[in-house]
């Protein structure tokens, strides 16, 4: 029996449970893994920065991008079915799943028909927002990752902690550790050249065998029928074009109208996720190859109720490119786990609480909303905005964090009182002069990590009392 | 009700309407340069290789002279090796142990690096990619300088089944963002400028 077949890859554990703030303190024990994480981030935003720097119409893109989305979004009744009639012409068959699912279940049977057990699949958030890997996995369909960092995370039997860099919380000690237990390299080997080696000769074989590869989409033609992938390791078209069966899974907002239109979001697309003036592979698929099934699943999974929503109706331009976690200060010193949803960051706190506004209710609040993820969004989504909007939908709903809604609502009563606001800032000072502890303690999360500034001897309204009486 | 006809009910309900499409028209600050050099630099700046030829030289001569001694499979208007075999189409696995594919691009795109081919050109889908190194021969006049300018070029260049842009060899970065060439498919990606 080769190693191979001894392989048990563990069941993905799942998605860890607890509030945002809760699981990024478990993550931020560990300072210098912390640092490390939040600098690593930050070097991919420098050299986002550096693309988008040497493109003077940077912003025109970005303008024309969003501008193209929004037509879609006004559209979208039309362009799916014109998406629809040219890919039947192309000869593939469409699918439509209205949540994860129908999804899961089109992918099965399709699966199911074929007489299939064993599957490669190149990475896809809406596989991953729709839990088909474990869907698959409870109907006894092996799944196999294939790209790197996605297949590193499945055999730690985790999920990716962020959408483009999906092992970017792992050290590469850690990873010589894992691919030791599961593709028998030796032990204490941690090179990255040589462990990337190891994993294109097991994934390889995994290419050669399979008879069903599933992708994603990145955008979809509505005039061609033709959808594009866009890869920089090739996992995606070493899977498909090795097939009898591809299926490609796309959430409905994937569309654009014309083919011209690519030229506009490949130029954004990995300038904006890793500095790279292009992905290495843009592929164009219009009709199955000789032989070949092609399937396309269109998936809503509450987009509709997303695109009725006036607030938060922009977050369907999002083309997952990850500059907005990137860049986010939370997200760098929270890890994308803390997110407890398949896409994590900024973009994921808005997308997540419209699938399900109470378990995700924690995730709008991990921002510090200043705003840079809204900078750097390559489609000009209005993130920081939503979040904010979220924040006031989420507390309205009854679903803001308990303390914080406790503490707003003495904060406006005592807001409505003059005289009670007045004595309360007095006797603040006066504690925080005379019997710090009090205020200073475990309990006070504003002291966490934070040495507060000494208080002032009179509050602003006492200064300006005195001040201009004598002027 | 289907979930198509749930899918496009609910779309349309909830769609705003009369956002106009704006006009893809690149505005007049955009960067102009060499697109032979562009391409140069880029390309190499993403692990890939250009070699111009010299005068006089073929295209074969060129490519042997990279390669070596290496089994070069062609299937490039612009030079003779060993040939596709007949049944790779309908089972390109046999392809694992290509070393080298030799390929034609329609054009190049200077600002990032990459070629566009179709499978009408290069014949097996797969190919591309499970060899393990990638040899293409790119006109030195099918260069353009933007991806819209690609795009009018796909378009103009007529139907096809598959195509796609290649920009260098497969890559991850995905261990501690230390960048390894070759992936999944091809560990170095050669283009030939030529004419």
């Amino acid at each position: 029996m080769s190693v191979e077949e001894q392989m048990i890859v563990p069941e993905r554990k799942h998605l860890p449970t607890g509030e945002h703030a809760q699981l990024a303190e478990m993550f931020n024990r560990d300072e210098d893994r912390v640092n490390w994480h939040d600098e690593t981030l930050w070097w991919i935003r420098q050299k986002r920065d550096k693309a988008a720097w040497q493109i003077p119409e940077w912003e025109w893109l970005r303008q024309t991008a969003s501008g193209i989305k929004d037509y879609v979004l006004d559209n979208l009744h039309t362009l799916l079915q014109q998406f629809e009639a040219q890919a039947i012409a192309n000869g593939a068959t469409v699918h439509w799943a209205a949540d994860a699912e129908e999804h899961n279940r089109i992918v099965h049977s399709i699966l199911q028909q074929q007489g299939v057990a064993r599957v490669v699949k190149s990475k896809s958030m809406l596989t991953e927002e729709c839990g088909l890997n474990e869907y698959l996995h409870e109907h006894g369909i092996d799944v196999t990752d294939t790209d790197l960092g996605e297949r590193i995370v499945q055999l730690a039997g985790e999920a990716p902690s962020h959408i483009v860099l999906p092992c970017i919380h792992w050290k590469k000690e850690e990873i010589g550790e894992l691919f030791h237990k599961y593709l028998g390299t030796p032990e204490g080997n941690a090179d990255p050249q040589y462990l990337t080696g190891a994993a294109r000769m097991h994934l390889r074989e995994k290419f050669l065998t399979r008879k069903v590869a599933i992708t994603g989409v990145n955008f979809a033609v509505a005039e061609t029928g033709e959808f594009v992938v866009c890869t920089n390791e090739g996992n995606a078209d070493m899977g498909t074009h090795l097939a009898d069966v591809h299926i490609a899974c796309m959430g409905i907002e994937k569309l654009i109208q014309k083919r011209e239109h690519l030229g506009v979001f490949l130029r954004l697309l990995a300038r904006s996720a890793t500095g790279q003036p292009t992905t290495t592979y843009n592929s164009h698929f219009r009709r199955p190859g000789p032989g070949q099934q092609l399937h396309i699943v269109l998936v809503d999974n509450g987009r509709s109720k997303q695109l009725a929503s006036d607030d938060f109706r922009n977050s369907l331009k999002c083309i997952r490119c990850g500059a907005c976690m990137n860049t986010c200060p939370v997200y760098r010193r929270s890890g994308g786990h803390s997110y407890h949803y398949a896409i994590t960051g900024p973009i994921g706190a808005i997308l997540a609480p419209n699938l399900d506004m109470k378990k995700h209710a924690d995730l709008p609040f991990a921002s510090t909303l200043c705003g840079s993820c809204s900078n750097v969004c390559p489609v000009e989504i209005d993130i920081h905005d939503q979040l904010y909007k979220w924040r006031q939908v989420l507390s309205q709903e009854g679903y803001a964090p308990k303390a914080k809604a406790v503490a707003m609502r003495g904060a406006a009563w005592v807001l409505s009182k003059p005289a009670l606001y007045k004595l309360g800032g007095k006797v603040a000072r006066l504690v925080l002069k005379y019997v710090p502890w009090l205020a200073a303690n475990g309990l006070n999360p504003w002291y966490k990590q934070r040495e507060m500034p000494a208080p002032p001897r009179q509050s602003f309204g006492e200064w300006y009392a005195k001040n201009h009486k004598q002027s | 009700m289907s979930s198509k006809d749930l899918i496009l009910q609910r779309v349309q309900a909830a769609a705003p309407k009369g956002r106009t499409l704006p006009v893809v028209e690149q505005p007049a600050n955009a960067a102009a340069f060499d697109v032979v050099h562009k391409f140069t630099e880029v390309l190499n700046a993403i692990g890939g290789k250009v070699v111009l030829l010299l005068q006089g030289q073929t295209v074969a001569e060129a490519v042997r002279e990279v390669y070596g001694e290496a089994a070069i499979l062609s299937v490039s208007q612009h030079a003779t090796f060993d040939t596709l075999p007949d049944d790779a189409a309908a089972n390109p696995h046999m392809l694992q142990n290509i070393e080298v594919a030799l390929m034609d691009a329609q054009f190049g795109v200077a600002e990032n690096g990459a070629v566009w081919l179709t499978e009408n050109e290069y014949k097996v889908r797969a190919l591309p990619f499970i060899c393990t190194h990638l040899a293409v021969v790119l006109k030195r006049d099918a260069l353009v300088p933007y991806m819209h300018h690609a795009y009018q070029r796909v378009n103009a260049g007529g139907d096809y089944d598959f195509g796609l842009f290649i920009a260098g060899p497969s890559k991850t970065a995905d261990i501690e963002q230390s960048l390894v060439l070759g992936a999944h498919g091809p560990k170095t990606m050669t283009v030939f400028l030529v004419g």
